[in-house]
């Protein structure tokens, strides 16, 4: 493709807008219940963190009119044993088979579930369902030394996560200065406004789900596991998502409860999760504790780097949030250590949330960075610059594309950063005012995918794969590359996805749905460009393709280049000198992420990965019970994300370099990038107004006063 | 369980029912009436996913009983369009990409349809204070503010009695 586009990078309205703005769109929990058959469910979860359950007593429930079941692991073969994560067809972050036994692991864990013929009986009857427990000693605290330590090899995405390059301590003894510091990140949780929620439907042995799910070809095959089924007996509908960012990532234990009450009852069963079920039903980032040394030469050359970090899975969970991926890219450092422990709780099961590690471990790296660049007393903007890795110092590879220093260079000139002063010299009024800056990055992935496209005689199109639109603006943009590849609007093309029986797709996660895509949608363009120039005109022509290819993944390839967007945020702050609080009035982000396919959607991800960023920075924490392993404040009244009065101006502004390397439309992800630097770039900047260095998140008032 | 009758205006249509006194409006509306636009983010009124307005006003379905509705008129997102041609909030939100999943959306508009009647300021912090009881996850804030100062402005030159 050339680098004249007609559609692609054009700032097109969202094509979906008007279903989102009329109520039109439906959810999976907005599945119509018109035939009255449906029957609700509301799950019973554990309020012990170890032990086991000694037995249920259902007599109250038993007697509410409308109630029709109560299903638990004394339900036997309810649900097929998943030897997950041996069938490599799905990924979970929870392994265990729900209902199996009746093993309890933490305080949440879905143990029953009460099903009536109407909401509210199935509420009243879970909630008076009373369960005894055979209590077994729990471990909840990080530094909980009895418990076991796990040192995974690789991450998720295959990303090594024990390093040593060159020699530690030879580069720390060549040193002029160092900073050593360790910083803390809580637990904190996805929150999209829309609850999981799975509505299943039996028809024979076909299974139909409607499931609230980031990736519904992982979930289908994840639920025909579980159902005993062929994966072509199992459908999975999920044409709007309220929003995932890793939450309805993995396919979770409670979309398999809905489908096997189904079938257990014989009727189309509707799950919606409540709020509170949301904090221990599908993942949180879990916290972090990270220990770093930064060391360099007097002109700022970095010669050692240790980045070491303690996390937290649950017994019957396997994620491990990898914090040190940033100090393995960012920077070039001869020097490099980077260790990952992951200690085993009777806590919920922690799960990838936007920027999995990257945001955590960007926080430490960029705040170490930071606090080096005062020490050496050179300007943090050039720190970054003299350090910026120039290949990928994993294997010396060149980027698809590099503007890191652009990037930096950029966002200082627009957030006016030559008006920075020392920490604690710029007062106005009752302010302290200071700027901050922070590097941003994100790998590049990109999966597999298939695709139809379908030409009608009237000269409009369709598309269809089994992706899901998380509220990225993927309809629009499937519109655009179709439009753009048969020479139509964006307006004329049909775009039908979210239904695991069209073409399979990748799971929206990792930021890679739009370049993977790419190569589905232009391979199958292609094909049906060939058919349209031997074909009469008068007939419908539909041609499918796939790519096959898998990039990014390990960091690995065999296009000796490494794809990796960079970017830089910078943050001005003004902190109430009396009352520590913090107003962030600007926000400026400038990314490369290769080509922007559509400027107005794009725009918005970035702003509201900022956003997400803010509520990192300065608002977000899951409390946990130190004696009881409980989740302290599972609601949005108690666990705080940003509002509409904590948002001012954010600035966005794009490279725009195509990355042809990388797919046919040139684009890279954007989901995490805005997300990733944020809290770094908004912590160094409370530290320029008040000369006060938090190295744990979230800021508060009282870190300030 | 205990059963009560209530008669009230959905979207302009009289709707007599019978049902559980427990249930919500917003439940009401979901599932009895099938107006899925109206959304349950939290059920606790700390998200405003489930705004509609009651007698013109906007107020949280989650919290509402239906059973104290008898007598009420209720607009919901369904009831919002004239027909093909949107109200100006809608359109505004769709010109200045404001929503992302869509989730938080129809609470949001309700919200700004009802603020523009209520005696707020002019500037772009009165609205981001007046919707500030409408959580987005997805990060559409600026957008909403834009749009919101859009649609008002339009909705002011349109009725400038209103």
């Amino acid at each position: 493709m050339t680098e004249q586009t007609r559609v692609i990078g054009k700032p097109v309205s969202r094509i979906d807008g008007v279903l989102k703005t009329t109520g039109g769109a439906h959810y999976s929990g907005d599945r119509k219940s018109s035939d009255g058959a449906l029957l609700h469910g509301v799950l019973v979860k554990s309020t012990v963190a170890a032990g086991y359950i000694a037995g249920f007593d259902t007599a109250e429930a038993k007697q509410m009119p409308g109630f029709v079941r109560f299903l638990s692991y004394e339900d036997g073969d309810l649900i097929y044993r998943i030897d997950a994560p041996n069938d490599d067809s799905f990924v979970v972050n929870e392994q265990r088979t729900p209902f199996i036994d009746n093993q309890v692991h933490f305080v949440g864990q879905h143990i029953g579930l009460a099903l009536a013929e109407t909401l509210e009986v199935a509420e009243a009857a879970a909630a008076a369902i009373l369960v005894e427990y055979e209590e077994d000693s729990r471990h909840i605290a990080l530094d909980d030394e009895d418990s076991d330590l796990d040192k995974p090899d690789a991450s998720g995405t295959g990303e090594a996560l024990q390093v040593h390059r060159g020699d530690f301590d030879e580069g720390l003894a060549d040193a002029d200065v160092s900073v050593s510091a360790t910083y803390t990140t809580p637990v904190e949780h996805h929150n999209p406004i829309e609850p999981s929620a799975t509505t299943a439907v039996w028809d024979g042995d076909r299974l139909t789900v409607y499931d609230a799910t980031q990736g519904n070809v992982n979930d289908r095959n994840y639920l025909a596991a579980g159902t005993g089924l062929a994966k072509d007996q199992v459908r999975v509908l999920n044409p709007f998502i309220g929003g995932g960012f890793g939450c309805k990532g993995y396919a979770w234990p409670h979309s398999l409860i809905a489908a096997a009450a189904a079938r257990a009852t014989g009727r189309p069963v509707r799950l919606v999760l409540s709020r509170s079920d949301m904090y221990t039903s599908c993942g949180h980032r879990p916290q972090t504790r990270q220990s770093i040394t930064l060391a360099a030469k007097s002109d700022g050359t970095f010669t050692a780097l240790k980045h070491e970090t303690l996390s937290h899975r649950s017994p019957i969970g396997d994620h491990m949030e990898p914090c040190g991926m940033p100090s393995m890219v960012l920077y070039d450092c001869p020097n490099l250590v980077v260790t990952h422990s992951n200690r085993v709780l009777n806590r919920p099961s922690p799960t990838p949330m936007r920027g999995p590690g990257e945001a955590s471990g960007a926080f430490a790296l960029e705040s170490a960075v930071d606090e080096l660049a005062e020490k050496l007393g050179i300007d943090p903007v050039e720190l970054r610059k003299r350090n910026a890795s120039q290949m990928d110092p994993r294997n010396s590879r060149p980027w698809s594309t590099f503007n890191h220093p652009e990037c930096l260079d950029r966002g200082a000139e627009r957030i006016g950063w030559s008006r920075r002063k020392s920490p604690g010299q710029w007062r106005e009024g009752n302010e302290l005012v200071g700027l901050g800056v922070a590097t941003t990055y994100y790998p590049a992935y990109r999966s597999p995918a298939a695709a139809r496209v379908t030409l009608f005689p009237d000269e409009t199109a369709k598309v269809e794969i089994s992706v899901q639109d998380i509220g990225t603006g993927l309809y629009t943009i499937l519109a655009q590359m179709v439009a753009e590849k048969l020479g139509l609007e964006a307006a004329d093309v049909a775009v039908e996805i979210g239904d695991t029986d069209l073409p399979e797709g990748p799971l929206a996660g990792g930021s890679m749905t739009t370049a993977s895509v790419s190569g589905g949608v232009a391979a199958a363009c292609d094909a049906l460009q060939e058919k349209r120039a031997q074909a009469s005109g008068d007939e419908a022509i539909s041609a499918e393709a796939g790519s096959e290819e898998s990039l990014g993944f390990g960091g690995d390839n065999d296009m000796g280049k490494s794809f990796l967007s960079f970017g830089a945020i910078f943050a001005e702050v003004r902190v109430d000198k009396d009352f520590g609080i913090v107003r962030i009035p600007r926000l400026v982000g400038v990314f490369d992420a290769g080509k922007i396919l559509n400027p107005k959607t794009a725009r918005s991800q970035m702003i509201g990965g900022m956003i997400f960023g803010v509520g990192m920075a300065m608002l977000e924490e899951t409390f946990v019970d130190p004696e009881s392993g409980r989740f302290i404040n599972p609601s949005l009244g108690e666990y705080y994300v940003p509002v509409n009065a904590d948002i001012h101006d954010i600035d966005v502004e794009f490279i725009d370099e195509p990355d042809y390397d990388f797919n046919p439309f040139g684009a890279r992800g954007i989901g995490e990038l805005g997300t990733v630097g944020t809290a770094p770039a908004i912590a160094n900047a409370v530290y320029n107004a008040t000369g006060i260095r938090v190295r744990d998140l979230p800021i508060r008032l009282d870190d300030l006063m | 369980m205990k059963r009560t009758t209530s008669s009230f205006e959905v979207n302009g249509t009289r709707i007599s029912a019978e049902f559980d006194t427990r249930t919500t409006l917003l439940d009401f509306l979901r599932e009895h009436l099938d107006l899925t636009g109206t959304k349950k983010g939290c059920n606790h009124g700390q998200c405003g996913a489930c705004t509609v307005m009651i007698d013109g006003q906007r107020s949280l379905a989650c919290l509402t009983l239906a059973a104290l509705c008898d007598g009420r008129s209720i607009t919901t997102i369904e009831g919002l369009a004239n027909g093909d041609k949107l109200h100006p909030v809608q359109k505004a939100l769709i010109e200045h990409d404001g929503f992302q999943c869509g989730y938080c959306t129809s609470g949001q508009i309700m919200s700004a349809v009802a603020m523009a009647k209520e005696p707020w300021g002019e500037s772009d912090d009165e609205v981001r204070e007046a919707m500030s009881g409408n959580l987005c996850r997805c990060g559409a804030y600026p957008n909403i503010v834009a749009a919101v100062q859009e649609a008002r402005a339009k909705i002011a030159k349109e009725q400038p009695d209103a």
